[in-house]
């Protein structure tokens, strides 16, 4: 119990940090937030005074730190302020759009766990023969392609030459088949690499010469033992990257006109929009840690031994 | 060092050379527009092409990762001197010191680093000055994370409590045993960190957020050509190869290094 209370406070000055940063924001940017708003009221030219009522209105004479205690307890209650642009709530708008992203990104980690677990398997099994050869060279490959440019390619080929694939949008299974192929290539090289390094870790230990003396066979010994035991490192490395997916699915969902939240971060980053942009970043960073801290927790759950209060190796 | 690793320090050497003596070797201007040799074909005069405006595509190629490269160079140099200075403070002090600034580096931890990269760059308005603050509050937490855990590794170490029992003081000890046994996980981690910086540069440039249009840089080439890739392929398969031959190499050395230089902390590092 002590280990999940841990846990769950340690994620609280997270969650404050992230808040506060996302505030910073507002406050580095070059533009006079009244200005902004004004303006893209129809305004084309707000007067002085238009702005200095404004300024009041919003609150901008207070000392920062009021503002900041001001803006984090309307972020407490989900009140993420309203779109400049569209006059509506971010957050409304953030979750309407979260399937989308979501969708996307549970379809990227299950296509980066089918391509890294099985082929980093085989790879530690025939650890320096052609397969592994093979499999470290496209690991490397797939963490250097740069992921706007696979996209596009993906679009030529499928969408373009063969057209079997629809080039963007959202709807259909269709649709998310190569969004999520580009966002799975550089995960799913590193699960390879990953996987590979854990399963050698299990296969050197002594208890595996032991299962072999046993005469147990080759097959059993590697699913029935060492896999068992690689797993569990590679599960909390899979829980935190469904959180980085999320966060960064924001080039395919512009490339491939995904209607998710980085999609709509990136026409209120365009649109000097500040508002959207700092719920994006609380709202990404709020899924990060819940889901790095479901996986902590699930982890506790697995070792009775970090429950009981004793350290992680 | 293995052959393949040599195969890529030379592909590598090539590239950086060809971009440094890109005045030299270019053949034209990269920036000079000509409208009347719009998307012309290769040829023996533009040997790939030219692009949109009648920009020499090879010239821009030439030129196209110079800034990337020295902002990815200085970006990353900065971000291990923000984290070797932080981790070592961390590391070494222990106690409320390390707790206060584990608590900073769990916040930038905890924040998708492609989500705040984004909001930094985009808020702070596109140039190189927004893209390097943005790139080193993105990853000064990874850096200092692995030097901590070094340096908690060292001061344990029998030689180091020997050391400090002869009297010496804590500049002595942190500049004679920690910083030369963190050499080699350094070395390593910057060479992955840039082949990532790249790409990230490369990615924002795209979005529109990092180098501005007009400039020759691969990243913005590659948006400049998206509108004509049905008829004019090669203007985006280019510099897309640039970026990823230059990231493919340097990978491909840090893997070399690390295999060379660091066998402690191989799992740490192989997150890439």
């Amino acid at each position: 119990m002590a280990y999940f209370i841990r846990r769950l406070a340690a994620a609280v000055p997270v969650l404050i940090g992230i808040t506060f940063i996302a505030f910073a924001l507002s406050v580095a940017s070059p533009g006079d937030p009244a200005v902004e708003l004004l303006s893209m009221n129809g305004f084309s030219q707000p007067t002085e005074e238009q702005i200095a009522v404004k300024r009041e209105e919003m609150g901008l004479n207070d000392p920062l730190l009021a503002q900041y205690g001001h803006w984090l307890s309307k972020a407490l209650q989900g009140d993420l302020g309203t779109s400049y642009m569209t006059k509506e709530s971010v957050s409304g708008e953030l979750l309407r759009r979260l399937p989308a992203t979501l969708s996307l990104s549970l379809l990227a980690v299950l296509f980066a766990v089918l391509l890294g677990v099985p082929s980093g398997m085989l790879m530690a099994i025939r650890r320096n023969r052609l397969f592994d050869h093979i499999g470290r060279a496209l690991a490397l490959i797939l963490v250097s392609i740069p992921g706007f440019w696979l996209a596009i390619m993906l679009i030529a080929l499928w969408s373009e030459k063969l057209q079997l694939l629809p080039t963007s949008g959202y709807g259909t299974w269709k649709h998310l088949l190569m969004p999520a192929v580009v966002l799975a290539s550089g995960t799913g090289a590193i699960l390879m690499r990953l996987t590979r390094a854990a399963l050698l870790e299990e296969l050197n230990k002594d208890y595996m010469l032991t299962a072999r003396a046993k005469g147990l066979r080759e097959s059993f010994i590697v699913l029935r033992h060492a896999l068992r035991n690689a797993c569990i490192p590679l599960l909390t490395v899979i829980g935190s990257y469904f959180g980085a997916i999320v966060g960064g699915s924001v080039i395919v969902e512009v490339i491939f006109a995904v209607p998710g939240i980085g999609r709509f971060a990136m026409d209120g980053i365009f649109r000097r929009d500040y508002p959207v942009i700092q719920g994006y970043v609380v709202f990404t960073g709020l899924i990060y840690v819940l889901f790095n801290l479901a996986t902590d927790l699930c982890y506790g759950l697995a070792h009775p031994q970090i429950r009981l209060g004793g350290k992680l190796r | 060092m293995k052959m393949s690793y040599r195969a890529a320090a030379g592909l590598l050497a090539f590239v950086l050379l060809a971009s440094l003596l890109a005045p030299l070797l270019a053949p034209y201007d990269p920036n000079q527009i000509n409208m009347a040799q719009r998307l012309a074909p290769l040829s023996s005069v533009h040997w790939l092409g030219t692009d949109t405006l009648g920009r020499d595509v090879l010239s821009r190629i030439l030129y196209g990762g110079r800034v990337s490269i020295v902002l990815a160079l200085a970006v990353t140099l900065a971000t291990m001197l923000v984290g070797l200075l932080l981790g070592t403070i961390s590391g070494y002090a222990g106690g409320w010191i390390d707790e206060a600034i584990q608590i900073v580096v769990s916040i930038f931890q905890g924040l998708p680093g492609l989500a705040l990269m984004l909001a930094i760059a985009g808020t702070l308005g596109p140039g190189v000055k927004s893209l390097f603050v943005a790139l080193l509050f993105t990853s000064w937490a990874d850096f200092s994370r692995v030097v901590r855990g070094e340096v908690m590794k060292i001061r344990e170490e029998s030689y180091v409590e020997g050391t400090r029992a002869l009297g010496a003081g804590h500049v002595y000890i942190i500049g004679r045993h920690m910083l030369p046994n963190l050499l080699g996980p350094l070395i390593v981690l910057f060479t992955i960190r840039i082949g990532r910086v790249i790409l990230s540069i490369a990615s924002l440039s795209f979005l529109g957020l990092g180098l501005q249009p007009p400039a020759a840089d691969w990243g913005v080439m590659v948006n400049d050509a998206r509108p004509y890739f049905r008829s004019y392929p090669h203007l985006m398969i280019a510099p897309g190869l640039c970026i990823a031959a230059v990231s493919l190499c340097i990978n491909w050395l840090g893997d070399g290094l690390r295999d060379k230089l660091d066998t402690r902390t191989e799992k740490e590092h192989s997150l890439l």
